[in-house]
Order: structure tokens, then sequence, then C-alpha cells
């Protein structure tokens, strides 16, 4: 019973930090500092979310599927980042001096 | 023969993982599945890769544990400083260039992802043994004295142990 609570508010706490990568866009200007900010975010809220599932589900087939889930994430997510970045490195963008709006 | 023995390991890496996609424990997926893992290896060997499947993805199961736990640490070190700068702005982006003393492509390769996924750097660009690198709190621009402060104990993670 405990376990399902704990899975319930690791996945509410996941999907903050999703929503604040997505804020993270709207507020940032220049594309390097969204790129580096929203890939962190992302992936921490996508392990807490899968963490919060496992949690709920206990010791099954399930889980471990989910886990397999996660090493794969590991693997590729930083290859899409990467690859984004790179693309945009390669382009020419410059650094833009980020502006504080308040 | 002698490279049944050496695949040995890697087989029973894949009979797990084929026994979790089929969902069943027994004796006859766990045969299945490592003899698929190692025709996969065999297949690998001979059309993909150009040198041997153990010289090209040398990593150790063990080691492999040890850094995907270390790694899952700094990721969410990574996200809750990314969570303070989304909150609080602020940023001071640079490009700085690290050089690295892995000398394994793969290995490369993982230092690369993992530089990634830790807080406030994301690779850019290799050249050889030489990375590109985004940070986002750029203190300095000096490779040597950047590459610490980016890398942190990945490169004797990553190598197991040795430094």
């Amino acid at each position: 019973m405990i376990t399902v609570l704990i899975g319930r508010a690791l996945i509410v706490i996941g999907l903050f930090f999703m929503a604040a990568g997505i804020y993270s866009v709207l507020r940032f200007h220049d594309f390097y500092s969204r790129v580096v900010i929203t890939a962190k975010v992302d992936t921490v809220g996508f392990l807490t979310l899968i963490f919060g599932a496992m949690l709920i589900e206990g010791f099954s087939f399930f889980t471990l599927k989910l886990a397999l889930i996660v090493v794969f994430e590991l693997l590729t997510n930083p290859i899409s980042t990467h690859s984004i970045a790179h693309s945009a490195y390669a382009s020419g963008f410059k650094i833009r001096k980020e502006v504080r709006v308040d | 023969m002698k490279h049944l023995l050496h695949y040995a390991k890697m087989m029973a890496v894949f009979a797990v993982v084929w026994i979790i996609l089929e969902e069943q424990v027994s004796l006859a997926t766990a045969a299945v599945g490592a003899l698929i893992g190692l025709a996969t290896m065999i297949a690998t060997d001979m059309y993909v890769l150009r040198g041997d499947y153990r010289e090209t993805y040398p990593f150790g199961f063990r080691v492999g544990v040890k850094y995907v736990f270390a790694l899952i640490v700094q990721i969410y070190i990574a996200g809750v400083q990314a969570l303070y700068r989304v909150l609080t702005g602020g940023l001071h982006v640079g490009i700085v260039d690290i050089h690295t003393t892995l000398e394994n492509e793969f290995h490369i390769a993982l230092l690369a992802n993992s530089i990634t996924l830790t807080p406030g750097t994301v690779t850019l660009d290799r050249d050889g043994k030489t990375l590109k690198v985004i940070w986002i709190d750029c203190v300095t621009t000096d490779p040597d004295e950047a590459g610490p402060l980016i890398k942190q104990n990945f490169e004797q993670l990553i190598s197991g142990g040795k430094p």
C-alpha cells in the first residue's frame, strides 16, 4: 500500500521535472542553454517516472522490462541530444548572451 | 569452440534479456535466448564490425553495473542543478575543449555520453582524443583545468578502475 503511494508521488515528481523542462524552453533564449537544460531535466523526469511505475508494480516481469527500458534510455538519450547540438554547431550557431527577463 | 567460450559471458546476459522479454523462466527459453545472442554476435562479427567483438566492446558486466549506478546518481545531481538554473536563471554558456586519456573508441563514446548526462555539459564534437563540450557554467576555457571538472571520475569508471 505504502509503495503504491510512494510510486505515485515519484510519478508526480517526474512530471514536475518534465514541466520544468518545457518552461525552460520558453524562458531561455539561447539555443545551447535550451539544449543543455532540457536534456538534463527531461532525463531526470523520465527516470523518476519509470522508477515510480516500478514501485507501483512490485517485482515482476513488467518491472524487469522497465529496467531494460531505463538501460536503453540511458544509451540513446545522450545520442539524440548530441546529434541535435552537433547539427546546430556544424551549421554555425553562435552563443547568445542570456538576457534576464523579469 | 574457443570463440564460444569468449562469448559465454555475453550469452548469459542475452539469455536473461530474452527470458525477461518472453516472460517465462525455463531452460528452453534460456537456451533459445543464448543461441539467438550467439547468432547475433557472430553475425555482427562477420558483417558489421571491422575488428573482433570483444576488442570492439571491452566492457565487463561488473564495470557496467557500477557505471550505471554512478551515472544515475550524477543524472539526479544534474537534474536538480538544472532545475535550480531554470528557476533562478543566470547562465554563463561557453564551449571548451577537453582531452581524454582513453584509447578505445567505444570507451570514448561512453565518456561522451556520460558528459552529456552529467551536470551542465553536452558533448558537441570530437576530434581524435579531444572532445568539444558546451558548458553551462563556464568558469575556464583552459582544457587542462576544465578536464577534471567536466569528466569527474568517469574515465576510471569506464576503463574499469585502472587510472
